[in-house]
């Protein structure tokens, strides 16, 4: 269970330029279920979805998952359960240029310490369930749109995460190919992780995939 | 005033260290009036980000200030020639009222700091950063006795003067002195000796059992910080005399030069290591915290296993000191 109470998010607190972009938000988002941010751009889905993620830290009020408080938790702490239960998509892929396929999957895993050859045969093995096992040596820069989010699809499920956190992943998309990533989360959602997807892409609630949706708009949830 | 590179590096260090933990005293008041975790209020949030800041500041800084000790006492050490009448550190530290006091506040300092640099890496392996409060309110001690080493020092160093008749080592520790030091080196060996021997053998057999058995942590330190005054007074008492080879030789400072083997360097640095982390074995075994039930008895093994082998090389420097000496007492 992730729980949010009263979170609000503060850019540049206290200087002219500052900005509130998650407003007294309290949410709780139960386990093995798809559960969709919906708002247009700007609205805060995506640092909604950091917050939860542990990649950025509230200005006020706290998150918890499992019960355990992880916006107060040191840095290393924070940065091993980001690597060990989220696993993240991100609107532009972030996939690392100049380096494989198989290169960017093994790369969240290489901190943890398993041996090489388990982590390489592991993305692999992600790489063939996603249809890209043919292009595991090609740099990513080479891929197409579809295939570089499912590269990293696969790299955020290399550690194997409870949870995965996508923003926007159909934003670069087209229908044809959005409908394939979509699958994919289906898949990942119906073999029990918690998938949270933030779009506002209308495609994204027309199929099966989502069970809740949230309505966010200027920071703040919609009833 | 005396411009040596060593005075004026531990005159910048001791004003650093000073004013980096005045700030964080500041910040420890605030954080201790302050600080519910449960709370996920601003002030909670921006206190628990200016922690690290503030931790990582004053842990620098005392790292850097442990050195001092020996800094200082090598400084006062090299200065002796500057000063009619002194012969080794005890000179230069009589040389004005400031400089014994110094060294009191130094020697508290080293201790202290070593408690709270233990206490502070324990914290930090706890998710949940148990010993917050502990360690901010040993801060709050630390900050004082920072500003009062760094003003020490800054009267020492600033009111020495050159033409100063001072006395050496044999008027505080000599057969015609008087005072604690006096007594201490009047002490005879027969009594001395075997006090030494006794907490120094029950300090290792505490630190031994504690790494077998994982139990009296609390016990072990406290043998160690009584142990510690004893083993100084016994370098007074026999010690000293049995590396000079002479009977009225008591001064621990002229262990340091030269001319004695640099014994001082062999026998203070390990008694002085050996004991905090005795210490911080004590402090370690005392948390309860159930974010610290693996991490903790890691580091109090850690720690023990450091406190032996210092404490422990100690005795044998010590036996191997006083077998190969001609002196008989």
């Amino acid at each position: 269970m992730i729980e949010l109470h009263q979170v609000s998010k503060v850019f540049n607190p206290g200087q002219g330029n500052e900005y509130t972009a998650i407003h007294d938000v309290s949410l709780a988002i139960e386990p093995g279920r798809c559960t969709a941010l919906r708002g247009p751009s700007g609205s805060g889905k995506t640092t909604l979805l950091g917050l939860i993620g542990g990649l950025s830290r509230p200005s006020r009020g706290r998150v918890r998952l499992d019960g355990r408080d992880i916006s107060a938790l040191p840095e290393r702490f924070l940065t091993e359960l980001r690597r060990l239960r989220f696993g993240f998509v991100f609107q532009q892929f972030q996939l690392i240029r100049g380096l494989s396929v198989l290169e960017n999957v093994m790369l969240p895993a290489i901190p943890t310490g398993h041996p090489y050859r388990q982590v390489r045969a592991r993305a692999l093995g992600l790489l063939e369930d996603l249809g890209l096992g043919h292009r595991a040596a090609t740099e990513t820069q080479w891929l197409s749109g579809g295939e570089a989010q499912r590269v990293a699809i696969a790299r955020a499920l290399i550690n194997d995460p409870p949870v995965i956190l996508a923003d926007e992943p159909t934003a670069h998309l087209d229908s044809g190919l959005s409908r394939q990533i979509l699958a994919v989360l289906a898949d990942l959602g119906a073999q029990g992780r918690t998938v949270i997807l933030s779009s506002h892409d209308p495609l994204v609630f027309e199929v099966r995939l989502v069970e809740r949706v949230i309505d966010i708009r200027d920071g703040a949830l919609l009833p | 005033m005396i411009f040596q590179p060593p005075a004026l590096a531990l005159l910048l260090a001791a004003s650093l260290n000073a004013l980096a933990l005045a700030a964080a005293g500041a910040f420890a008041f605030h954080l201790l009036r302050n600080w519910r975790p449960d709370q996920g209020s601003e002030r909670q949030i921006a206190l628990e980000r200016h922690t690290y800041l503030v931790s990582t500041l004053v842990g620098l800084s005392l790292v850097l200030s442990l050195p001092a000790l020996a800094l200082f006492v090598h400084t006062a050490d090299a200065m002796a020639p500057f000063f009619t009448g002194a012969m080794c550190a005890v000179g230069s530290l009589k040389a004005n009222a400031w400089g014994l006091p110094a060294l009191y506040a130094m020697l508290a300092g080293f201790f202290v700091a070593a408690a709270w640099l233990v206490l502070n890496h324990l914290d930090n392996l706890g998710w949940d950063t148990p010993l917050i409060r502990a360690k901010y309110r040993l801060l709050l001690g630390l900050a004082p006795l920072a500003l009062a080493q760094a003003g020490l020092l800054w009267a020492y160093f600033l009111n020495l003067e050159p033409q100063v008749i001072t006395s050496c080592c044999g008027s505080l520790f000599g057969p015609a002195a008087t005072g604690a030091a006096a007594e201490l080196a009047a002490l005879p060996v027969g009594l001395a000796a075997p006090v030494f021997t006794t907490t120094l053998a029950l300090t290792l057999a505490a630190g031994l059992a504690f790494l077998v058995r994982g139990r009296l942590g609390r016990g072990f330190a406290l043998l160690a910080s009584l142990h510690f005054p004893i083993a100084l007074g016994a370098v007074v008492a026999f010690i000293a005399p049995y590396i000079y080879e002479q009977p009225n030789h008591h001064c621990p400072f002229c262990l340091l030069q030269a001319e004695h083997g640099y014994a001082g360097w062999v026998l203070y640095p390990p008694l002085f290591l050996g004991t905090a982390a005795a210490l911080g074995v004590g402090l370690t075994s005392r948390t309860r915290a159930p974010s610290l039930a693996q991490a903790g008895p890691l580091l109090a093994a850690r720690l023990a296993r450091v406190a032996v082998a210092c404490l422990g090389f100690f005795a044998l420097a010590v036996a191997v000191y006083i077998g190969r000496s001609n002196l008989v007492l």
